[in-house]
């Protein structure tokens, strides 16, 4: 995807000086950025840089202290994380946050909440119409979980699943809602090399399906093979924000993260 | 989704055969029991049932804790109790008041009514997590049993509705034209119809969109959120709906009961309640009627035979041995003991529960 070709787009989410203090400690200063559809836009920058930050940012856990971000066009500020998960945007999480005590395919099941409409009568009554969406529900799930490779695990309990997978289906999980915007936060961690390269096929895949991709990973290599962008944070502040060659030859960013010299 | 459909066809059953054992026997239900159960606690674990399945959904599928469910209990067994046995006093004129249908078009307006109080409370109560919503439900329902005492703060001189520590006695039976609902034999169906009626429909709601939605509220508040579920409005709602059943049960008390009176639905009965849900196990509504049932049970045994174990044991030694079985039970089946019984099973058969 060329550069170019992104001026004429409007941005899928653009980041207008945000910033975000906890208490006068300032986690983000005045972070600008802009990631366009069909984008696999990269989020890296030590420890402590305020990556998980933005995500919390962005998907309406924190609340912003200065400057905007907006989604098509549209300012996400003050909008719950539900509403914003409806707009289109979801994500993983860190250390991954599964629902125990239900099935993989009831995780799957969860990601189309959105999609679907069933209420407390409906549910308790079982109307045909209720029976219908979750029977249809159920069907796009077990798709899902094929995709992931996970089709045949769906019954088990989410969490008894090795690591590896907990992260394939906590993926499959928010694509479940069809998002436009997958936030995808270390996915990476933790990983094998075999793991780590059927998620960089997955994350190629769930791209070509259209869907926008945000990855915060400390895993270089991984990063600099998969995505289009790359933005770096260095202590809350952007000091990159560029195609990955142009990004690793960076004097700031070698100085500060990469840590070469 | 089977096994749900023959344990409430086997239910069903058994709540047929015990009406009719006690219709047809001289000797009555309770013979089969030993005389330890009643067929009168039978109608009672009935009414409880429904009160601790909504509690099953609330505490258990979404993890709200609620230490005041008893109130809402409460609010519709006074409002059955104040329109009916009060109906004069409050101007209701007697066509209306003495007619069978009254009594009827009540259960579900109080359940509306309760419903609407548990929305007004619970959207900020339900902002609170943990430790911090248990001490607002007790404290709720502290505060209700001290308006049902203090009759609503009402000067009992311009008008007496609850009747202060004393209750309201004179309630109706229920009738259905000229076929009255009682002896308590025909109050019994009504009673299991209802419960069973509640087992049902709150086994579709924890199988659904809905249920999967409050499961996940009570696994990671913020992983359902991030996901696009509005968990205020789940959270508000499934508290409603417990109240709703709780006033359901309230009102299907005072008929049975005849009377009303704060004691029934304190802070103690609030807690029985949470016991009974727990005993039964939390994150079942199976466990609903065999935890009311455990508890009225083992209530009524202490009470019958532990001054013959130990001589001269009076009241106090009941309370001991009551907490020391629920110290048991939860050390022992934490997950209630209908799980507990299962995991049993599968200890003991691993081959046989497999397949």
């Amino acid at each position: 995807m060329s550069r170019n070709n992104n001026h004429a787009q409007t941005p899928l989410l653009e980041l207008d000086h945000v910033t975000k203090s906890f208490a006068g400690l300032t986690a983000l200063h005045r972070v600008s950025g802009k990631v366009m559809p069909g984008q696999i836009k990269a989020i890296i920058g030590p420890n402590g840089a305020g990556k998980t930050t933005l995500y919390n940012l962005i998907t309406g856990i924190y609340e912003v202290t200065e400057g905007d971000i907006r989604f098509e066009g549209e300012s996400l500020l003050g909008l719950k994380p539900n509403q914003i998960a409806n707009l289109g945007i979801t994500r993983t999480f860190q250390n991954i946050k599964l629902f125990d005590h239900m099935t993989v395919l009831e995780n799957v099941l969860v990601g189309q909440h959105n999609r679907t409409h069933t209420g407390f009568v409906a549910a308790a009554l079982r109307l045909p119409r209720s029976r219908q969406e979750e029977r249809e529900a159920v069907e796009r799930g077990m798709a899902l979980l094929k995709m992931v490779g996970l089709a045949d695990r769906a019954h088990d309990n989410a969490t008894d699943l090795p690591f590896g997978l907990q992260r394939k289906l906590e993926i499959a999980r928010a694509l479940a809602s069809r998002p436009k915007l997958l936030l995808l936060d270390e996915p990476a961690a933790g990983l094998n090399a075999t793991e780590s390269q059927e998620l960089v096929d997955l994350i190629r895949r769930v791209r070509a399906d259209g869907v926008t991709v945000m990855l915060v990973e400390h895993d270089m290599e991984l990063v600099m093979d998969v995505a289009d962008e790359v933005l770096v944070l260095d202590y809350g502040e952007v000091i990159a924000d560029d195609i990955p060659e142009v990004v690793q030859n960076d004097e700031n960013v070698i100085t500060a993260y990469l840590g070469v010299e | 989704m089977n096994r749900n459909l023959i344990g409430i066809i086997l239910l069903t059953l058994f709540i047929l055969f015990t009406g009719w054992y006690e219709i047809t026997q001289p000797e009555g239900f309770s013979s089969l029991t030993g005389g330890i159960v009643t067929f009168d606690a039978m109608v009672r674990i009935g009414i409880l049932t429904i009160v601790v399945v909504g509690l099953n959904l609330l505490m258990g599928y979404t993890g709200q804790a609620s230490l005041g469910q008893a109130a809402f209990y409460g609010l519709g067994a006074y409002f059955s109790a104040i329109l009916t046995a009060r109906a004069g006093v409050l101007g209701i004129p007697e066509t209306i008041a003495k007619a069978w249908w009254w009594p009827w078009l009540l259960i579900p307006a109080g359940m509306a009514l309760t419903g609407l109080f548990a929305y007004l409370v619970g959207r900020p109560i339900l902002r609170l997590k943990g430790h911090y919503l248990a001490m607002a439900t007790l404290g709720l329902g502290i505060v209700v049993v001290i308006l049902f005492r203090e009759n609503f703060g009402i000067s009992a001189n311009v008008l007496s509705l609850t009747g202060g520590s004393d209750g309201i006695p004179g309630i109706p039976r229920l009738r259905i034209g000229d076929y009255e609902l009682w002896p308590v034999t025909r109050y019994f169906f009504l009673v299991w119809g209802a419960a069973i009626l509640s087992i049902i429909l709150a086994l579709n709601i924890v199988n659904s969109r809905v249920g999967r939605a409050l499961r996940a509220i009570h696994s990671s508040d913020l992983a359902a959120e991030v996901i696009g579920v509005d968990t205020a409005i789940f959270k508000t709602r499934v508290f409603v709906l417990s109240a709703m059943m709780g006033s359901l049960a309230g009102s299907l008390y005072a008929h049975f009961q005849a009377a009303v009176s704060p004691p029934t639905f304190d802070f103690v009965a609030s807690l029985e309640l949470v016991i009974m849900a727990a005993m039964g196990g939390m994150t079942s509504v199976w466990g609903a009627p065999f935890g009311v049932a455990l508890l009225l049970i083992i209530r009524e045994l202490l009470r019958a035979r532990m001054h013959r174990l130990f001589e001269g044991a009076g009241g106090e030694f009941e309370v001991v041995a009551f907490g020391l079985i629920l110290i048991l039970l939860m050390i022992f089946a934490p997950d209630g003991v209908i799980k507990g019984f299962r995991s049993l099973i599968t200890r003991v058969r691993p081959a046989a529960a497999k397949s």
